[in-house]
């Protein structure tokens, strides 16, 4: 019925990305021509970097926020509203420019913070400094993906029978030994399913990056999505940005495999 | 006693992380109603000396509700289409049984793992040749190949949480598939459904790769496009940037606060039965 017009979408635009690989004796070139640029390294690094922070951050805050909202009672409605619904539902476009603009070396409200929490001494150049560009746009990048990963923890909050708390309580355990023996195991199926949907996800995100570095100063914050759209839009070199692109979903699916493997994605009862 | 202060401490953190998070949104809005003097005060300050609509007042003189429009129509289309796919599509999946199921839905998951930008030129060829450039309705066709899929999911595990009972009894009565779809399985699914209507909506609303590429007339673009005119190579008109950006953002999250009971418990009910 309907299938078969979603898959002619996905399908489509399959082979319309081969085909702008150019020739077939050049596409080879194309992808040991990565293997051999240097600049490969960086974007790996960076991207490795950009998905494990952003997806660590995003849990520890989903988790802290999942917990929080989950012991709240009056209220609730409106924090949880402000705390998951206002950086979700903010455009990415409004939350690249707007970080971009706290971010600012001059102007930017965070330097001035900062300095009044007396955690620096001078205003930093954030997003314009090979160090802290691509730390920089993890940390709006967690601010706006916390949300998704906190809801569906919240969810699997849900899941816990209260029945295993108050056995607990009977038994004499503490609030920090409920939360390791009993919360912590019962959310290890929504962790690994929210964690691959966040590892999935962050790999791909490309406007954040892109509209607050660039992927500068100098590829300090290029990842490989952005790394790819210079390379079509800027280089106009198709073949290559595909090939890139092509190697990306591969390792994407190669990663996936594995990561159900060894974490499992909560298929097994717990 | 003792669960008094722990309650005072839960709502302490919450709150305060709460405000954390709020932080950004309030500096948008700050900005947005400074003189120019003010935004560019060096060491810059969260107190507003001068208030000014300046910056409103250019956004709106300066055509920010027709763009607003132009996301409404496209995002509209988007969450219609989508619903209409999905549901379909989620409802077969989940009641029938066909050869190459499992395949198409691995297809399904693993669209979601290519990146956008794969999509845009082959799209753009596309659109180009068949002079479907600048236009709402294929634009949120192009956003079906992101909402589909997740949409289709989502559904999906919320159908098969439905007993089959429900209607095998509609089919004694008499039921078609189709009625059984309509009149037994929507109605008990709304919180999901709305859930994916959620989701598309703000997909689409703050989509910004596609509509750039292929919304080339300038009085076409929506709310992202325009916001992205601030921004030159040269320098960024952040009082102007500011303002859109609240005008732009609004929207959406009245909708998603209107909503959000139904979004949560749509996600979450998906999530934990899936």
């Amino acid at each position: 019925m309907v299938y078969p017009l979603i898959n002619d979408f996905t399908e489509s635009l399959y082979s319309s990305s081969l085909l702008s690989q150019g020739s077939h004796f050049v596409w080879f070139k194309n992808y040991t021509g990565v293997f051999h640029n240097k600049v490969y390294l960086t974007v790996t690094r960076n991207t490795v970097v950009w998905v494990a922070g952003s997806v660590i951050g995003q849990m520890i805050l989903g988790l802290c926020a999942a917990l929080l909202l989950n012991a709240i009672g009056r209220g609730k409605a409106i924090l949880t509203t402000i705390i998951l619904i206002v950086p979700w539902a903010t455009p990415d476009v409004v939350v690249a420019s707007t970080w971009k603009w706290m971010y600012n070396a001059q102007f930017g409200i965070l330097n001035q913070m900062l300095i009044d929490l007396h955690l620096i001494r001078s205003p930093h150049d954030w997003l314009g400094s090979t160090a802290t560009s691509l730390g920089s746009v993890i940390v709006a990048n967690i601010w706006k993906g916390f949300p998704v990963t906190a809801m569906l923890l919240l969810a699997g909050l849900k899941g816990i029978p209260d029945s295993y708390y108050e056995a607990a309580r009977l038994d004499g355990a503490n609030i920090w030994n409920q939360f390791v023996h009993i919360t912590l195991p019962g959310l290890r199926r929504i962790f690994s399913i929210a964690g691959l949907l966040a590892i999935i996800w962050t790999m791909n995100y490309f406007p954040l990056v892109y509209l607050m570095t660039g992927g500068g100063p100098v590829n300090s914050s290029d990842i490989f999505v952005t790394n790819i759209y210079r390379q079509a839009f800027q280089y106009y070199d198709f073949g290559k940005a595909s090939a890139i692109a092509m190697m990306i979903f591969v390792a994407t699916l190669i990663f996936t495999a594995i990561y159900s493997r060894v974490v499992g994605t909560g298929e097994e009862d717990n | 006693m003792k669960m008094k202060t722990s309650r005072v401490i839960v709502y302490m953190l919450t709150i305060a992380i709460a405000l954390l998070i709020l932080i950004p949104f309030l500096w948008m809005i700050v900005t947005s109603l400074k003189p120019y003097s003010e935004i560019y005060a060096v060491p810059p300050h969260w107190a507003i000396y001068q208030p000014t609509m300046k910056w409103y007042h250019d956004a709106v003189s300066s055509g920010v509700f027709a763009s607003m429009w132009n996301s409404v129509q496209v995002a509209l289309i988007t969450v219609v289409l989508t619903m209409f796919f999905a549901v379909l599509a989620a409802y077969a999946f989940s009641r029938l049984h066909f050869k190459g199921k499992s395949f198409l839905l691995v297809i399904l998951l693993t669209s979601q793992m290519l990146p956008q930008i794969l999509f845009v030129i082959p799209i753009f060829r596309m659109y180009h040749d068949l002079h479907l450039l600048n236009n709402y309705f294929f634009l949120a066709v192009s956003y079906l190949v992101f909402t589909v899929p997740v949409g289709t999911w989502m559904l999906k595990s919320f159908f098969d949480a439905i007993p089959k009972e429900l209607e095998e009894a509609a089919a004694i009565d008499g039921c078609s598939r189709f009625m059984m779809l309509w009149r037994v399985v929507l109605p008990l699914s709304l919180p999901a459904v709305v859930s994916v209507g959620i989701y598309s909506f703000l997909l689409s609303w703050s989509e910004f790769l596609f509509a750039v590429t292929f919304m080339v007339d300038p009085h076409k673009g929506t709310l992202p496009v325009l916001l992205s005119t601030f921004i030159t190579e040269y320098q960024t008109q952040w009082g102007d940037l500011m303002a859109n950006s609240f005008l732009a953002t609004i929207p959406a999250l009245l909708i998603f606060g209107f909503l959000q009971r139904y979004f949560v418990k749509g996600i979450t009910d998906g999530a934990v039965k899936g």
